[in-house]
């Protein structure tokens, strides 16, 4: 068998391209190519663009997902950091700690997870506090904490875990007591880079509430 | 300049570079489609479309993925035909089956002729079938590259060109009989 395709092969391979092949293939065909470079960038730009669209789409289905997620879920963290994109955003830095307050509340009447509601809590409250004096939007932090230092003694009232909410109670009152005014706040940050060599400054000593 | 630096060359644009590559291989393919074709002006056609086409993707080539510049060439070739022969219903592919099928039939073929047998079993063949048999014995391409071409494993590669090879077997029985 293979020696008769042996035979076909003399045939196949005494096979001549035409004269016009020859003489003008490439030069025909070069005029048609395109400028390989600019091929590519775009190809690499279309890609780009697909690769972000996916990007953002899966980004985006995971954050609306994570919406719905409780303290201690797997996706927890990713609402969390959206909510403190949302605050940046929005320059309201008592967005993320209202909602973590609502969360504990809702954890405390249920009687669930309480544990990672309150570190979660703890967590944000710190970071709102900085970002409140940052901005200079202390007095709204402040009213924020009184109110949710209202809603968690409700709670209490209502059969939720008293001894944490308690320990909730009495941070956010710390922290409400610590929140400065932002000339306070100004001189404080002053003071630590050294450009303000007055010892009198009012560094954590006037409150606004004072 | 040797044949990978071509290549990364014409990765970069560089058309001269390319038309080195045309030169190596237009030959080549102008023979693999003018076999199948049976015609001079679409193979014609056809080889400028695969080497537009190789320059156009030539920046996804990789020798690791899709195996040797050849084999490319070859792939791109392949679906042209094949596209060919799907947008013409009546393709010259056909017809080359009809035709050599044909003469065979009216007894109009050389007895002697073997290799007017051969074009007349291969013309048998399906269309997968006929091209491992250019590829692999014509062209004598390793069973790799074949392998790269027809997107067929090179395990299930071999088997199939063992069972190719023992059906022309019985075409040709068939043809003396």
């Amino acid at each position: 068998m293979i020696d008769k395709l042996e035979k076909l092969k003399k045939d196949y391979l005494a096979t001549e391209a035409p004269s016009y092949l020859v003489s003008n293939g490439w030069l025909d065909l070069s005029q048609k190519l395109g400028n390989q470079k600019g091929i590519s960038w775009q190809m690499f730009f279309v890609r780009g663009l697909v690769f972000a669209s996916v990007v953002l789409l899966l980004g985006g289905a995971v954050v609306g997902v994570s919406q719905a997620a409780k303290p201690g879920d797997f996706l927890f963290p990713v609402k969390s950091l959206s909510e403190q994109v949302v605050a940046k955003l929005t320059n309201n830095p008592s967005y993320a700690i209202q909602n973590r307050a609502k969360d504990l509340i809702n954890e405390s009447n249920s009687g669930s997870n309480v544990d990672q509601a309150v570190v979660e809590y703890q967590k944000v409250l710190q970071q709102s506090r900085d970002d409140a004096q940052k901005s200079g939007q202390t007095q709204q932090f402040k009213k924020t904490l009184e109110e949710q230092t209202q809603q968690f003694r409700d709670a209490q009232k209502r059969d939720g875990d008293r001894q944490q909410l308690q320990k909730v109670i009495d941070e956010t009152q710390k922290v409400n007591g610590e929140v400065q005014g932002v000339r306070d706040f100004k001189n404080r940050e002053d003071s630590h880079s050294g450009e303000n060599k007055d010892s009198q400054s009012p560094l954590n000593i006037q409150h606004e509430s004072d | 300049m040797d044949l990978p630096d071509l290549i990364a060359q014409s990765k970069n644009g560089d058309k001269d570079a390319f038309g080195k590559l045309y030169s190596l291989y237009y030959l080549k393919i102008y023979r693999y489609c003018q076999f199948n074709l049976r015609d001079k002006v679409l193979a014609q056609d056809i080889v400028q479309e695969t080497f537009l086409r190789a320059w156009r993707s030539i920046g996804k080539y990789s020798d690791r993925r899709g195996g040797t510049f050849q084999a490319f060439l070859f792939r791109i070739a392949r679906n042209l035909i094949i596209d060919n022969s799907r947008k013409k219903k009546e393709s010259k592919l056909e017809n080359f089956e009809h035709i050599e099928v044909n003469l065979d039939f009216e007894g109009r073929m050389d007895a002697e002729g073997d290799q007017k047998k051969m074009r007349a079993a291969l013309a048998k063949l399906n269309e997968l079938e006929r091209q491992i048999i250019i590829l692999r014995y014509f062209e004598d391409l390793p069973f790799e590259e074949v392998s790269k071409v027809v997107k067929v494993k090179e395990g299930a590669l071999r088997v199939r060109v063992h069972r190719i090879l023992e059906k022309l077997k019985g075409i040709l029985e068939e043809q003396n009989d």
